[in-house]
């Protein structure tokens, strides 16, 4: 038997800020950085590594995310002044910033977008449209994600290979939690569709 | 058709590949460079202003004579007005070996700590210890000191506004001290602004630069809060341990769900996860699988293997107590996995261990720490002050008594500032001429100050075809003319002088009849009384 349900994913606790009191801490540091650059400091060593593995996911080699995440800092500091604080983490503005870094670098270098996935986010992918984990399949699912166009691309990383949970990943999309989830049930029947077209 | 380069399997950064990109000097080198060069903004005039005045003024300060055309001979860095305001006014007697806590007169305090000074080869010092010191809270003083008011941040400049500035020093039969990074000297600075815009700076006078210090904020003096922070806690704990492989009971009801893998890693070691209903508990309604349910919730139970899956359906729900289960087919695999994954959990368990211990450890300095600033607060500052406020009949009881702390790490001047850009409201071309002789101001450089604001905007004189400032506010000017005599333009004669219809505006300057030789003659002639008492 095999149940089926609309309303498959829960809520989780952000991962980004445990307390209001680190909320209105980091409001300080943004507003201490838009009088002063030098005071981007914490927000810096708070978020680089967050960036920098986010980045290197989705480039080919270490030094290509070296520049792409000092470059998504740069544009974030450029721009500070700016930045309006609504209660979201300042991060989910920085992965937004990446993201753009990488488009422009992929059609700067002209080179193809990159991912990084392993063996245990395939056997994810699969289950999650109900497909076996085996040779045949995993290499029908690799010729079926290079359908995606990058946007579900992007989705597809974000949702499940860097297991961002909805609530975040509404912060960093600019939309709701709703229209989230309805753009990773969407993308994931559009994946068992190309799936199922490659048998 | 190949779209995307897919890295299969790739080993993730390290913590040193992490680390080596990590450099937040470098970072703003490289911000700094990217931004558009000062010629090419029209802020290149405030930097040729700033850096040009203080090199300039310095050669005719330290020296009696400029260096036209060649200014940058000399560099000096703080240009006193007269000798006299090159150094603190008051001076305390400290015994190092007890410490100390000291009320200045106008109510901030200076707490000395036990063992807190130190000599210049390191040593920790006994005895008596003079602690010089003095604060800045209007533009007079600071002007009268000569203490560099700009600031360079990632390539801009900009002035600085202060909400209060202090100089400390500590010396010992004639030799300055230094301070001992092990017992620091804290000083709560009575400051006359609560607003958050103030950062905290230091004055490295070695590198001739402001150095930022942090964001710290103003308390107000006379509520110390009781501690409303709860102490930091490891917010990052390891996912659920992952549940080993059951093999399915082909005799017992299962039934297959998709689930968010995020909400529940410890069922992705799981190849095929069924949940097998536990019949002991609620028994199995065959017809529930003929139901499209709507929604579907899974919630952990207080043993790791067992699950309550709540299906809804309208008005209809089915609720089922269940274990994770997997086909024997899979259950190798399944098994071969939940290994794996176990091995990370421990080894993360452990980590998180060991975060706890480190965190718990500065939880407790931290509490120590504030503990100990309260009871100064509490017990002995706001006593002292308001006893002394009281006495002194100071008739302010509505002004606002806003504490601004700064820990001094180094001996020097400490400041509580808000870098600010020159006022472009109006932007005129200005001839600043002797009011008497109507003869051009031979000064190296002059000052804009708005009244009742502690800020210092520099022009040099060659850059006064670009004089801005804020029409809705109370100018004044002040210079030093070549021959040391103090020049300035009132509020009034600073209103009075209009733009023609080239922008041009002529401002009229009061010169001393001879160098001003004391605080008192200055602020006579700058029209600003010393009302901090400091």
């Amino acid at each position: 038997m095999f149940l089926t349900a609309k309303g498959m994913f829960m809520k989780m606790e952000t991962r980004y800020h445990a307390t209001r009191e680190d909320i209105a801490a980091e409001e300080a540091e943004i507003n201490a950085a838009k009088r002063d650059p030098r005071a981007f400091g914490p927000l810096y060593e708070r978020y680089y590594e967050r960036i920098l593995r986010f980045v290197y996911q989705r480039t080919d080699s270490k030094d290509d995310a070296y520049d792409i995440a000092q470059q998504t800092f740069i544009a974030a500091l450029e721009n500070i002044g700016k930045y309006k604080f609504t209660g979201v983490p300042y991060s989910a503005l920085l992965f937004r910033i990446a993201l753009n870094e990488l488009s422009r670098y992929y059609r700067k270098a002209k080179v193809r977008q990159s991912i990084s996935i392993d063996d245990t986010q395939v056997a994810d992918v699969l289950t999650e449209i109900g497909q076996e984990n085996t040779a045949d399949t995993d290499a029908r699912l690799m010729k079926a994600l290079q359908q995606l166009d990058p946007e579900e691309m992007n989705l597809l990383q974000l949702r499940f290979f860097d297991k961002v949970p909805f609530k975040d990943l509404c912060d960093i999309l600019e939309i709701s939690e709703t229209a989230a989830k309805a753009r990773v049930y969407r993308l994931l029947e559009k994946v068992k569709t190309i799936y199922t077209t490659l048998l | 058709m190949e779209n995307y380069n897919i890295n299969r399997n790739r080993k993730p950064l390290t913590d040193a590949d992490v680390q080596k990109g990590k450099n937040f000097d470098a970072f703003m080198n490289a911000y700094t460079a990217k931004k558009p060069s000062f010629f090419r903004t029209g802020k290149f005039y405030v930097l040729a202003a700033a850096a040009g005045t203080v090199i300039a003024v310095g050669a005719y300060m330290l020296t009696g004579t400029s260096t036209p055309g060649n200014s940058t001979e000399t560099t000096a860095f703080i240009n006193p007005l007269f000798e006299e305001a090159r150094n603190p006014d008051t001076s305390f007697v400290v015994e190092a070996k007890e410490g100390a806590l000291i009320m200045n007169n106008n109510g901030s305090m200076i707490q000395v700590p036990k063992k807190a000074f130190l000599d210049s080869a390191g040593n920790i010092i006994d005895g008596k210890v003079e602690l010089r010191y003095r604060e800045f809270h209007d533009a007079a003083k600071i002007f009268m000191a000569g203490i560099p008011m700009t600031y360079d941040s990632a390539g801009t400049q900009y002035h600085f506004e202060s909400a209060g500035m202090i100089e400390i020093t500590a010396w010992q039969n004639g030799k300055p001290l230094k301070t001992n990074p092990d017992s620091l000297i804290h000083v709560a600075m009575i400051s006359n602004s609560d607003e958050d815009r103030f950062n905290t700076y230091y004055l490295d006078t070695t590198a001739k630069k402001w150095k930022y210090i942090n964001d710290e904020k103003a308390v107000a003096f006379s509520l110390p809060t009781e501690d409303s922070t709860s102490n930091s806690t490891v917010t990052t704990t390891p996912d659920a341990p992952p549940v080993p492989p059951k093999v399915a009971d082909k005799n017992k009801p299962s039934f297959a769900i998709a689930f968010d893998p995020a909400e529940f890693p410890e069922l992705t070691s799981y190849k095929g996860v069924r949940f097998q209903v536990d019949e002991s508990v609620t028994p199995y309604n065959k017809d529930d699988k003929k139901v499209a349910w709507e929604d579907v919730v899974i919630e952990r139970m207080k043993k790791a293997d067992v699950l309550r899956v709540r299906f809804t359906a309208g008005s209809r729900e089915a609720v089922y107590v269940t274990t994770p289960v997997v086909d024997e087919k899979d259950f190798a695999k399944a098994k071969a996995s939940w290994e794996k994954r176990n091995a990370e959990y421990e080894a993360a368990v452990k980590a998180k261990a060991k975060r706890e211990e480190e965190l718990a450890k500065k939880n407790e300095e931290a509490m120590l720490e504030k503990d100990r600033h309260r009871i100064w607060v509490n017990d002995t500052m706001a006593a002292r002050a308001l006893r002394m406020r009281m006495a002194a009949n100071l008739q302010s009881s509505t002004q606002s008594m806003i504490m601004r702390e700064f820990v001094i790490s180094d001996f020097g001047i400490w400041n509580a500032d808000c870098p600010t850009s020159l006022p472009d409201d109006w932007i005129v071309n200005a001839n600043m001429i002797d009011g008497k002789t109507g003869k051009p101001i031979e000064a190296h450089m002059f000052y804009l100050v708005e009244k009742n604001k502690n800020a210092l905007f520099m022009y040099v004189s060659g850059n006064l075809g670009q004089f801005g400032f804020a029409r809705t506010a109370d100018n004044m000017i002040w210079a030093v003319t070549k021959d040391g005599k103090l020049a300035t333009v009132s509020v009034d004669d600073f209103k009075t002088a209009t733009a023609n219809d080239k922008k041009e505006v002529t401002f009229k300057f009061t010169i001393s009849d001879k160098p001003v030789a004391n605080g008192a003659q200055a602020r006579a002639q700058l029209g600003i009384p010393d009302a901090t008492g400091s």
